[in-house]
Parts: structure tokens; C-alpha cells; sequence
């Protein structure tokens, strides 16, 4: 009796524990790990500069910080373009000083130049790549700012420099791949795996699509950085050599479809919310019962294997035909055009559905197997757009800085305010990148000061009292290396983490030899913190962003995307479309101060117009394949690009008009014409729906 | 079955490559540390400077930038006149000594020869005194002659060795000081090669040892032995201050790196072709005794 | 072998270039068998890359420091 009460608890015990060590291990060994990757490896990048003598070996440790990420393949990419940023930094200011050395005027104007080109680049560009751009600006700083009284420096400083950085990158590299290696392409698989899951169960669910619940998109943003943060890991994962170029293809290939469907199933659901706001309930459940069986496709399937996989696609290829020979029942013309989108929208969703299935399945089967299914021949380019009005802000205050801090420089004649303007600087370059750039500038400034403290701790405690040699120094100073490695895992600490590294790396006794006294250490981190108070305040000053403004362009911007198509070269990919419109939503959300309400509003612009445009090229290739001209549909195409390029109430109603009237014209005896008449009800639904168009400028922001 | 192979397979491999990774790296470390060689060497050669034993100007050049000179060959001159005048004047001071000398003496004999009636006993004396004093002064006038011509001689620098001019700044018109280097010659077959070497691999060097120094950006090997070794570099955290008490550095470095000893080689043949020149670069590595017999 | 080259005028030990061609040659290779998939027979991918660099960088070392 006794025993068999023991029994099972013990046994819950142990399954207990089991659980607990599982979870463990999935959420927090990760982060331990890196954390004592990235120890490793500052503390491999000290030793190994301090064994070749170079004159800084914090440079090293520093580079381990910056470049150390989880995944190997990022570590790769960023070293990669550590690397090119600081040959391009070394090289500029080896050109700079010997070119400008005794004309402070041209000299300084040209530093202003490369400072504002580094960070006009460092917005513009993606990822990493930005990242070297501003590697390339704050390079020049610290290796031309140090010599200027003395120029014949400049080539041990720019070897010693680069020298550096190349063992810190080694050391990162090295670390990263030998010491429990985390592939990106795992987290990548990972990734689609849990998309595609998330896609199958809220296809499969009815109620994601209809019911009243006043769908609030707040995920329609991260939606699209979703899409762009994929696309990013995927170009990243490039430097990983396991991941092979068909894995690569695959990932695009699958993003690029998920991104397509996304479009589509958000379409759908606001015609649909459409409908049941204006309570016409019978097109409604006529709607319901075309999208019924798909789901009930879904939901036959228990598990998602190797048989559910087949199995599902075979009932995917069956309820595509049966589909197609739907014929619309009768309707109210405004509901019969919305019920006509939706059952076209429908049709689109279960098409783009099937591809993508196909496509995950084959890029399952490749994985296990080695062997392509499905072979990939075009290659999908993901688009970029990014606003040169956001640019150029950019490149001014970057330039801006500089000029400030140089001109404080000169008026004070202060020896330390080298470094308040390498540290504006640096923080102008780095913070621009990041999203809502004031607060990461505060959280920077946080960390600066916290780290001077436990610097300040450091220097005149902890080292000369406890260490004697580079082991003990090197087991003293772990525990920060921890910590910084801890914070570096945390998206939320960026700003902070960075102001922590930065200062705390030039603050520390790092040096070959032990040499810091206190007089030196109170001016260089005042220069440092002023300076980060100069880029603050640069920040809050050159700032006539607003959100209004942002969402003035990106209006301007979709606008003229519509235009363009119904003018443009027919054979533009909607893939390219897709990915640029949401890449400049996603920057604008970050670098433009959306707020959540216009975030949405903007993305529901984008949305519209990849309809709307989608539409247009539909038309128009449709058209091309009709054998007889037909004037009233190129005379809709003209008004739809009338009222985008002068968007009033008067050519609204003579768009709607027209739209009507072509409607009503055209017969349905060709397949063509069958098209044409659902890409045209499908732009009415959309104009007639509450449905936001980048065209009148809401007041959302506060 | 066959899983298991691959899975054995999979381990196998990659163990057997780092284990090959980690065998030559110790190899390669051993044997770079153990390796007698250095990147620093230089060449060093014997410099005679050259120094006038006379002040004046320089009238006469008699060589020329990087030239060859045999040992007695002229270098330069220094203007004769003011020696030749020097000469004169102390040949004609002689002169006047010398009738003094005479004088005295023939005043002597005349003394000595008179009776004690007439002469004096102490004026005598004093009369062989006064030869004496006249005697040495005229032997004094002599030495000053002889300064005098040697001055004349020394107003012609002559090479002191078989060597060749170095860094030739002296022009005709100079005016030089006595005593003050204004040539600089290297001595023929005097080069020798400094080999700096870390202190730890200093115990794998010994005394005749043949050296193989490969002169920088070239593919000329000279050759060369062991000389001798130096016994102490001074200690740089240790600088001796004013008052002669140790100055001992408060700073330390967390690496403690290794010093350079110079080591002497001397060298044994130049190939042909090669010219070689003091403070040129080498790197030297020496060909060990132990390494021979294997 | 010599111990240290000269390329244009800048005297470096011969370690320096054989390191360069080294990275490029594995670069190379590493592509290589990441195309033909046989990192697929390799437990620790990561280790295997490093083991073969070092491999391969210190065969024409070991060459020099004989």
C-alpha cells in the first residue's frame, strides 16, 4: 500500500524534473552558453594580443562583443563586413592624414563628407552591411582623431588597428564554430517550421477568417518584419557553408510564398469584415460555404508527416478543380462584386496555400534526404526601398555632429575632445540603425555610466589589488565579460549593452601595462559621457520627422506605385513588389516614429495597394491576351491612375462609375473576360469598403 | 548495422582530422620554439673615426666619397704655413740657444783653465752651472723643433687602416678643430653580424656554431660562426637615477615577454655578387651541433 | 623555404602569406564539400573546419621550422 503510493509520486518526480531539465535546456542553456562563448572568447582575444604586444588589445576584446551573436553564420557575416568596414575606415584616414594633415579647414570638411556618406549608408542598407558602413565612419575617428599632431603615426596606428580587429574576429570565429556551434539553419528551420504551422491551424480554424471579432492587426506589423527578418537571416546564412545554395533557394522561395498568401488571407478578411459590418449576411455565409471546404481539408489532417503531407496535397489538388467550376449565385450588384473579390480571393488562398505546401514539403524532404523534389529555377530577389528623405535626415545629423563637436574641440583646445567626438560620432552611426533611436540613446547613456562606475571599481580596486598576471586578470575581469555577453542576448538591453561596452572598454585597464591614473580617467569618461550628451542632444534637436510626415510619404510612395503599374512593363514579379512595400513599411515603422495605430493604418495602405496593383497587372495581361481592344477597360485603367495621381471625392465617383459601367459591359464567355470582371470588382470592393487607401491623409497621429 | 557504421564513421572522421590538427600544431609549436633563429640581425662592421691631430683649415681633399684607401694613403691636409712658420721660429730660437750653449761653455773652459789666483772657486762653479742651464734650454728649443715638424707631419691626415671613406662631409675651406672626428672609415674585413635572440632560446646557442644569415630581400646566404656571447643587456625596469639609486618601474606588463640578447657571429664567407655593408637586415638562424650529427 | 619573405619592400614572416592562401584554399574547400554535401559524415562540423585549417597551415610551416 505504502510502497505503491510511493511509487508514482517518484515517478511524478522524476517526470517532473525531467520537464523542468527539458525546458531548461531549450530556454536556458542557450543563453548560458553564449554567454560563456563570448567570455571565452574575449578572454582567448586578450591573451592572444597581449602575447603579440599590439598597443590595444581592448580593440580585440571590444570586437569579440561586437561581432560574438549566437549563431555562427551572423558571427560570420558581421566579422565579414567588420572586416571590410574597417579596411575602408583605415584606408580613408590614411588618405585623410596625408592629404589634409596641416589644413584643418579641408580637412574637417572632408570628415564631415565621409561621416555623413557612412551614415546615409549605414540607414539605407540592410542589416550587417550597414553595419560596416558605420564601422567605416567611426574608424576614421579613432584612428585619424588620435594622430593629428602627429601624422607619421598614422601607419603603425592603422596597422595596429586592423591588426586588432582581425584577432578579435578570429577569436569570435573560431569560438563560435568550435564550442557548441548553433547553426543559423536551424533556428531558420525552426522558424518555417513554426510558421508553417501557425498558417495550417489558423487556415484550419474558420473563426480566424469570419466572426465579428473586431480583428486589431497589431500583428500585421510584425507580420511583415517577420517577413524581412527571415529574408535577412536567410541572406545571412549565406556565410554559413553547411547551409548549401538550394537550402538557401528554398528559404526565399518559401518566404516569398508565405508572403503572397499573407497578402491574400489579410485581403480576404477585411472584404469579409467588410461584409459583416454592412450585415449583409447572406453573402456572408454564401462566402463561408466556398471557404468551408478547405478548412475541413485542413482539419482531416491529424499530423503533420510524411502521409499528411501527400494526403493533403492530394485533397488540395482535388478541391482546386472543383473550385474553378463554381458558378456565383445571384447577388446585389455592390454585394455580388464583393462576394465575386471574395470567392476570387478565396480561390487565390487555396492556390497559394497548395504552392506553398508543395514547397515546405520539398524543402522537408531535401533536408532529410538530399534529394530536390521540386527543383528551384528562378531566383526570387527580395526588394529594398528605403526613403531618401530618411537618408538624407540621417547623413545631416551625422555630419551635424561632427561639425558641433569638432568646432567644441577646437574652441575648448581640450586633449580629450578627441574623444567626445569619436564617441557622438559612433553613437550617431550605431543608434541610427536602431529603432527609436531617443530611448536607445538614453538606455546608451545608462549604460555609459554604469559601466564607468564598475570601470572606475576595476581600475583602482579590483586590478592592482588582486591580480598579478595576465591569468588572474583574466579571471577577475570574467565575471563582466559574463554579464556583457548576458546583456548582448537580450534585444531589449541594445542601447544599453552598447553604452556598457563601449565605455567600459575604454575605460578599463586593458593596456599592456597596468597604467591608469585618476586624472586621466575622470577626463577621458567626462569626454566620453559629453559626448554622448552632444549626440543625444542631436537627436532631439534634428528631428522635423514626425508621423504625419511619415505617413504622408509612404502614401506618396504607394500612390506611385499604382500609377507606375498601370503604365510600367508588364513582366514585374509580384514577389518584388510584395518584398519592397513591406521592407518600407518596416523602416518606416522603426525610423520614421509610427505609432501603433498609424502602424497599422500604413500596413493596411500596403496592403490595398499590392491589391489593388496585383489587380491592375491582372487586368492588363489579360487584356493583352483578349483578341479584340476594349476601350472601356483601358479607360478604367486611365481613371484609376487620375484618381491616384489626384486623389478627390469628384474623381472617386467617376472612377466608381467607370468601374460599373466596364463591369456591366463585358460578358462572361471568355476566360479572359471572367478574370478581368473579378479584378475589376475586386478594386470596387476595395474602394468602396472602409477599408484604408493611401490616399487621404488620417489624422492618427497623437 | 549500417547506420551505426556511419554513425561511427561520422565520429571517426572528424577525430581523426582534429587529432592530426592537434599533433602537427604542437609539432609546428615545438619546433617554432625551439627553432634558433631570429628575424633580428644586423650587420655591424669595425668604424675608425678620424680626427685631425692639428687645428686649421682644410686645404687639401685628397679622397672622395665611398673610396677605397690604403693604409698611409692622404685623406686630407690641413694648411702647412702656420707650421712651417711654427718650425722656423723654433729652428731659429734653437739657434740663438745654441750660441748661448756655446758661449757659456767656451766661457767655462776659459775659467776652468785660469789659476785659483785669479778665478774664484764659486765663479767656476757657476760657470758649469751656466753651461748646464744653457745646455738644457738649447736641448728644450730642440724637442720644440721636433713638436714643431711633427705638427708639420700631422698636418696631413693619413688613413690608418685599409678601408673605405663612409658619409664624406668634410669639404676643402672647413676650418677644423684638433681632435674632433670628421671621417668616418670603415675597416676592411671587419663586419661582423649581430644576431639578437629571445632569452629562452639563447641556451640552444654555443660558441662555434655555424650561422646561416639570409640578408633581407634577397636570396644571398652569407655564412658565419658563433663569435661569442654577450653577458648582460641592462635592465630597463631598472634605470639608475641622478643620485645613483634605483629607479624601479611601477608599471608591469600582464605578458612578461622575452628580451633579445646580441649575439657575435663572425662571419666566414660572402658570396660572390654580394656586397655587403654595415647595418644591414638579417635573419639568422643557426645550424645546431646535436641537428649535424642526426 | 625561407623564414621570412619581402613583398614589396615590407619584410614579413613567411607564416603571414601561407596563412592567407591557406584561408582562401579553405574557403574554397570549405564550399566544396558544403556543395557536395559530405559534412553530412562529420560529427562537429565546426571542429572538423578548424582541424582541417590547422592541418593545412601547419604542413608548409612545418616545411619551414624542420
Amino acid at each position: 500500500m505504502l510502497l505503491s503510493k510511493v511509487v508514482p509520486s517518484s515517478q511524478y518526480l522524476a517526470i517532473y524534473v525531467k520537464n523542468a531539465f527539458r525546458e531548461w535546456l531549450i530556454k536556458d542553456a542557450p543563453t548560458l552558453i553564449y554567454m560563456v562563448k563570448a567570455t571565452i572568447a574575449a578572454l582567448l582575444a586578450m591573451f592572444v594580443s597581449m602575447t603579440l604586444t599590439l598597443s590595444d588589445p581592448r580593440t580585440a576584446i571590444f570586437t569579440t562583443f561586437i561581432v560574438m551573436q549566437p549563431q555562427s553564420g551572423l558571427v560570420f557575416s558581421k566579422s565579414y563586413y567588420r572586416v571590410l568596414g574597417t579596411i575602408a575606415g583605415v584606408i580613408m584616414s590614411v588618405f585623410m592624414i596625408g592629404a589634409f594633415a596641416q589644413e584643418p579647414k579641408l580637412f574637417i570638411f572632408f570628415f564631415a563628407i565621409w561621416i555623413g556618406i557612412t551614415t546615409a549608408a549605414g540607414v539605407k542598407y540592410r542589416n550587417f552591411q550597414s553595419y560596416g558602413f558605420v564601422l567605416a565612419g567611426y574608424t576614421l575617428c579613432i584612428v585619424a582623431l588620435p594622430v593629428i599632431e602627429q601624422p607619421m603615426e598614422i601607419f603603425h596606428i592603422a596597422t595596429s588597428r586592423f591588426s586588432e580587429v582581425m584577432v578579435g574576429i578570429l577569436c569570435a570565429t573560431v569560438v563560435s564554430e568550435v564550442l557548441f556551434p548553433r547553426k543559423l539553419s536551424d533556428s531558420l528551420d525552426m522558424n518555417e517550421r513554426e510558421r508553417f504551422e501557425n498558417v495550417f491551424t489558423s487556415f484550419g480554424n474558420i473563426n480566424s477568417l469570419f466572426g465579428a471579432q473586431d480583428t486589431k492587426d497589431v500583428d500585421a506589423v510584425k507580420f511583415s518584419s517577420g517577413v524581412v527578418g527571415v529574408h535577412a537571416i536567410a541572406v545571412n546564412s549565406a556565410f554559413e557553408s553547411v547551409t548549401d545554395k538550394r537550402n538557401r533557394l528554398y528559404l526565399e522561395q518559401l518566404n516569398l510564398e508565405f508572403m503572397h498568401l499573407s497578402t491574400t488571407f489579410h485581403s480576404l478578411k477585411n472584404i469579409i469584415r467588410e461584409l459583416e459590418l454592412r450585415a449583409s449576411i447572406q453573402s456572408v455565409d454564401a462566402i463561408k460555404e466556398l471557404y468551408v471546404p478547405f478548412t475541413k481539408v485542413l482539419q482531416s489532417i491529424p499530423k503533420l508527416d510524411d502521409i499528411g503531407f501527400v494526403n493533403m496535397i492530394n485533397q488540395l489538388t482535388e478541391l482546386k478543380q472543383s473550385m474553378h467550376s463554381y458558378v456565383p449565385i445571384d447577388l446585389k450588384s455592390d454585394e455580388y462584386d464583393a462576394f465575386n473579390s471574395a470567392a476570387y480571393l478565396i480561390s487565390r488562398v487555396v492556390d497559394e496555400y497548395f504552392i506553398y505546401v508543395n514547397s515546405y514539403y520539398a524543402y522537408l524532404k531535401l533536408k532529410s534526404s538530399g534529394n530536390v523534389s521540386k527543383e528551384l529555377t528562378r531566383v526570387v530577389r527580395f526588394k529594398t526601398h528605403t526613403d531618401n528623405v530618411l537618408v538624407a535626415l540621417a547623413a545631416l545629423r551625422g555630419s551635424g555632429v561632427l561639425l558641433v563637436t569638432m568646432a567644441f574641440w577646437i574652441l575648448s583646445s581640450w586633449k580629450y575632445a578627441t574623444i567626445t567626438i569619436t564617441m557622438s560620432v559612433v553613437i550617431g552611426l550605431l543608434i541610427g540603425t536602431l529603432p527609436r533611436p531617443l530611448d536607445a540613446v538614453t538606455n546608451f547613456l545608462k549604460g555609459a555610466v554604469s559601466a564607468a562606475a564598475m570601470a572606475a571599481l576595476y581600475d583602482f580596486y579590483i586590478v592592482p589589488e588582486f591580480t598579478t598576471d595576465v591569468y588572474t586578470l583574466a579571471l577577475v575581469i570574467a565575471p563582466v565579460f559574463m554579464f556583457v555577453g548576458w546583456m548582448t542576448t537580450r534585444p531589449k538591453w541594445t542601447g544599453f549593452s552598447l553604452g556598457f561596452v563601449f565605455l567600459f572598454m575604454s575605460q578599463s585597464s586593458f593596456d599592456l601595462y597596468y597604467k591608469i591614473d585618476p586624472t586621466t580617467f575622470l577626463e577621458t569618461t567626462i569626454a566620453s559621457l559629453l559626448g554622448v550628451s552632444f549626440a543625444g542632444a542631436a537627436y532631439i534637436l534634428v528631428n522635423f520627422w514626425s508621423c504625419s510626415l511619415s505617413q504622408k510619404r509612404v502614401a506618396k510612395v504607394l500612390r506611385g506605385q499604382i500609377i507606375y503599374l498601370c503604365h510600367g512593363p508588364l513582366n514585374l514579379q509580384r514577389g518584388s513588389l510584395e518584398s519592397m512595400g513591406r521592407d518600407m513599411i518596416q523602416q518606416f515603422s522603426t525610423q520614421g516614429r509610427l505609432n501603433v495605430r498609424s502602424s497599422r493604418l500604413v500596413y493596411e495602405w500596403l496592403l490595398t495597394t499590392l491589391e489593388i496593383g496585383g489587380a491592375i497587372m491582372r487586368i492588363r495581361r489579360n487584356l493583352n491576351r483578349l483578341d479584340r481592344e476594349s476601350v472601356l477597360v483601358d479607360k478604367t485603367l486611365e481613371s484609376i491612375k487620375e484618381y491616384f495621381q489626384t486623389p478627390t471625392e469628384v474623381s472617386k465617383q467617376t472612377l466608381l462609375k467607370s468601374l460599373e459601367g466596364t463591369i456591366a459591359s463585358l460578358h462572361i464567355k471568355q476566360k479572359e473576360e471572367i478574370h478581368i470582371i473579378a479584378q475589376l470588382s475586386l478594386i470596387k470592393t476595395i474602394l468602396l469598403s472602409r477599408v484604408a487607401i493611401p490616399v487621404f491623409k488620417e489624422e492618427l497621429c497623437p | 548495422m549500417k547506420n551505426t557504421f556511419f554513425k561511427i564513421l561520422r565520429y571517426l572522421i572528424t577525430l581523426s582530422v582534429v587529432g592530426l590538427a592537434l599533433f602537427l600544431g604542437f609539432k609546428l609549436w615545438n619546433n617554432y620554439m625551439n627553432s634558433s633563429w631570429t628575424r633580428d640581425g644586423r650587420v655591424r662592421a669595425e668604424v675608425v673615426m678620424i680626427a685631425p691631430d692639428v687645428s686649421g683649415l682644410v686645404t687639401n681633399v685628397a679622397v672622395i666619397d665611398n673610396q677605397f684607401v690604403k693604409r698611409g694613403d692622404l685623406l686630407f691636409a690641413i694648411d702647412k704655413v702656420r707650421f712651417e712658420h711654427a718650425l722656423a721660429a723654433a729652428k731659429a730660437i734653437s739657434k740663438l740657444r745654441k750660441a748661448e750653449y756655446e758661449m757659456k761653455q767656451n766661457q767655462y773652459q776659459r775659467r776652468a783653465d785660469l789659476s785659483d789666483e785669479v778665478m774664484s772657486e764659486e765663479n767656476r762653479n757657476d760657470a758649469q752651472l751656466e753651461v748646464a742651464v744653457a745646455k738644457a734650454k738649447y736641448e728644450e728649443t730642440l724637442t720644440q723643433v721636433e713638436t714643431a715638424e711633427l705638427d708639420l707631419h700631422r698636418s696631413e691626415v693619413k688613413a690608418p687602416c685599409d678601408g673605405w671613406v663612409s658619409n664624406l662631409l668634410m669639404r676643402k675651406g672647413d676650418y677644423i678643430q684638433r681632435g674632433e672626428s670628421h671621417m668616418a672609415m670603415i675597416k676592411k674585413d671587419s663586419f661582423w653580424v649581430y644576431g639578437y635572440f629571445e632569452e629562452n632560446k639563447l641556451s640552444l646557442l654555443h660558441v662555434g656554431e655555424e650561422a646561416r644569415m639570409n640578408m633581407l630581400g634577397t636570396d644571398y646566404i652569407v655564412k658565419g660562426h658563433i663569435e661569442s656571447i654577450a653577458s648582460g643587456i641592462s635592465d630597463r625596469d631598472n634605470v639608475t637615477d641622478q643620485r645613483l639609486l634605483a629607479n624601479v618601474n611601477p608599471t608591469f606588463t600582464w605578458v612578461r615577454l622575452a628580451q633579445r640578447i646580441p649575439v657575435r657571429i663572425h662571419i666566414d664567407s660572402v658570396p660572390k655578387g654580394f656586397t655587403i655593408a654595415a647595418g644591414m637586415t638579417c635573419s639568422v638562424s643557426i645550424v645546431q651541433k646535436e641537428e649535424k650529427k642526426l | 623555404m625561407p623564414l621570412d619573405i619581402t613583398l614589396y619592400g615590407v619584410q614579413m614572416p613567411t607564416l603571414l602569406p601561407i596563412f592567407v592562401i591557406v584561408a582562401i584554399l579553405q574557403i574554397t574547400i570549405d564550399g566544396i564539400i558544403a556543395e557536395t554535401g559530405l559534412y553530412r559524415h562529420v560529427w562537429h562540423p565546426g571542429l572538423f573546419k578548424v582541424a582541417l585549417f590547422v592541418c593545412f597551415f601547419t604542413l608548409p610551416c612545418l616545411y619551414i621550422y624542420h
